[in-house]
């Protein structure tokens, strides 16, 4: 479903932040993607969000070359991927509502069909109570709460997430860790950048490792392997 | 809870009170300023279709008091001769009416020159025959006038006030045009301002506006956003300015009527007036909005 091929990214003129990445992601995937600070995984996502196009080598994404596709291509491309920020990037003259509305309303959805499914997943997320609230009032762990729904509200196909829970305490962070498996398993291919090596251990899934603009893939934590070390 | 049913501008753009506010004024200003121009044009206009009308069309034939040959007519005789005149241009199916000045108005005429005792003077003054033609500016007919007048009398000549028509027309035209120049200049800051504060509630929205793109959003949905913002508020202040402009031409020109009533013709507020008016909202208005547009798909065309 992606495809990474010799994929290099610079910004303007200056150095290769990503260099010479190949990967494959199927769709149903579910991948972490870890590094030391500055190893460029923000920098991989916004390639993954067609935030930045590669500077070198081929991205596919469905089927098609996002540097040969045209706008309104790469426009449809776009509507099938959700972004949960590192900085959640919540608009913050809009209610928790409208900040998870604004995809479908991007895609021109119906106001009921708009109102129903707000409602359906701020609950999902726990914030049914706080859906007028805007951003300034609600803490940091809401806050990302609400980014997450903004991000899977219009069922993406591809949902990518840079640290989705580092502001959460780990059981509320273990508790979207959950709800991300339980999207991947209706389908969504996921995405998810950490440094929290505990959930990489405890959520069993490959890993994308990227240190100096170079990536590495690597299998699940080996479980047993753990064990023997302790 | 229940779910706010109206649907917010995604744009944090109503937030931005102060550029708002300035902006309005602005427009309210500038719009008021263009329509006070549009007023003078208008009257210059006016001024101008009715100075023309009551100038072109219009022959004046003199019959002078010395003929051809040196001999001097007296009064009488230029009467006889005025009369014949009159009669063979009454046969003219290009002229719509003919009449012979009288005695007293030529005096009246040539009393800034001559004093007031003119008339009783031995000063000899020619007989004036004033002509109107049915279709001024029809060089045909005039020529046949001319030489109809020249047929009665050979030394009488006729008229067409040409030079100081195309003087008069220049003048005009010269004034029209300053005062439709005022107005043009007016708008022109006007959408400078309005196209400034667009760019800056841009640079200012960039995070926002990437956001959107990344979401998927077409650069049409976007751009739209501020296209709305701009046409309501730029719309509503330019409507404010062009009544406020309007409210001050009534009352001036009340004034300016008390003064001067014979002076200035006073424009009608017919629907040719009203439409005259709009045209300075709605250029402001609608550049306003091509300058917000073009900006915003400016800005979107550098991300990918
Ligand atoms: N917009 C940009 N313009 C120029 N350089 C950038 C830009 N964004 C990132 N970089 C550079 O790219 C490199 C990788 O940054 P990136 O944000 O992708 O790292 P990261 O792995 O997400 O780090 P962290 O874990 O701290 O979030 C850094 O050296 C950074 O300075
Ligand atoms: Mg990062």
């Amino acid at each position: 479903m992606i495809t990474f091929e010799h994929v290099g990214l610079r910004y303007n003129i200056g150095p290769e932040v990503l260099s010479d990445i190949t990967f494959k992601l199927e769709q149903g995937a579910f991948h972490f993607l870890s590094g030391p600070s500055g190893a460029g995984k923000t920098s991989l996502m916004k390639l993954l969000y067609l935030s930045q196009l590669p500077t070198r080598g081929s991205v596919q994404m469905f089927g098609q070359d996002v540097s040969k596709a045209s706008r309104a291509q790469r426009m449809m491309i776009r509507q099938r991927i959700g972004v949960v920020f590192q900085d959640f990037r919540l608009l913050p003259h809009l209610s928790a509502f409208d900040n998870v509305a604004l995809p479908l309303r991007v895609m021109g959805r119906k106001p009921h069909e708009v109102n129903t499914a707000c409602r359906d997943i701020l609950e999902w997320v726990g914030l049914a109570d706080y859906m007028n609230a805007t951003p300034e009032i609600l803490s940091g762990g809401q806050q990302q709460r609400v980014a997450i729904a903004r991000a899977v509200i219009g069922k993406p196909r591809l949902l990518l997430a840079d640290e989705p829970t580092g502001s959460l305490d780990d059981a509320t962070g273990y508790r979207i860790m959950r709800l991300f498996e339980q999207l991947n398993r209706m389908g969504t291919t996921i995405v998810i950048a950490t440094h929290n090596q505990q959930m990489m251990d405890h959520f069993n899934h490959p890993r994308l490792m990227l240190d100096k603009g170079q990536l590495s893939v690597l299998p699940p934590t080996d479980k047993a392997q753990l064990k023997a070390a302790h | 809870m229940a779910a706010p049913s109206r649907k917010p501008a995604d744009l944090a753009l109503e937030k931005d009170d102060v550029g708002t506010k300035f902006v309005t004024l602005v427009v309210i200003m500038m719009t008021a300023l263009a329509t006070l121009a549009m007023g003078g044009a208008l009257v210059v206009k006016e001024l101008r279709a009715s100075w023309v009308s009551s100038v072109s069309g219009h022959i004046t034939i003199e019959i002078p008091a010395v003929a051809q040959d040196g001999s001097v007519r007296e009064a009488d005789a230029l009467a006889i001769i005025a009369g014949q005149m009159r009669d063979a241009l009454a046969k003219d199916t290009d002229i719509s009416d003919v009449r012979i000045v009288s005695r007293d108005e030529v005096e009246q005429l040539v009393k800034p020159w001559l004093g007031a005792n003119a008339g009783s003077s031995d000063l000899p003054l020619p007989a004036l025959v004033a002509v109107r033609m049915k279709n001024p500016g029809d060089e045909k007919a005039t020529d046949a006038i001319a030489q109809t007048v020249r047929n009665v009398d050979t030394a009488a000549t006729s008229e067409t006030h040409q030079a100081w028509l195309s003087d008069l027309k220049r003048f005009s035209l010269v004034l029209l045009m300053a005062t439709l120049g005022m107005a043009a200049a007016t708008i022109a800051c006007c959408t400078l301002t309005v196209t400034g504060a667009v760019k800056a509630r841009l640079a200012a929205h960039h995070n926002d506006i990437d956001l959107l793109h990344v979401m998927g959003a077409s650069d049409d949905y976007i751009a739209g956003q501020f296209v709305r913002l701009v046409v309501k508020s730029v719309g509503r202040a330019a409507l404010v300015g062009a009544i406020a402009g309007l409210v001050v031409l009534k009352t001036g020109g009340l004034v300016a009527g008390e003064l001067q009533a014979a002076m200035l013709p006073a424009f009608r507020w017919d629907f040719g007036a009203l439409l005259w008016f709009a045209v300075c909202p709605a250029l402001v208005t609608g550049l306003s909005l091509l300058a917000a547009r073009f900006t915003v798909l400016r800005t979107l065309a550098l991300m990918p």
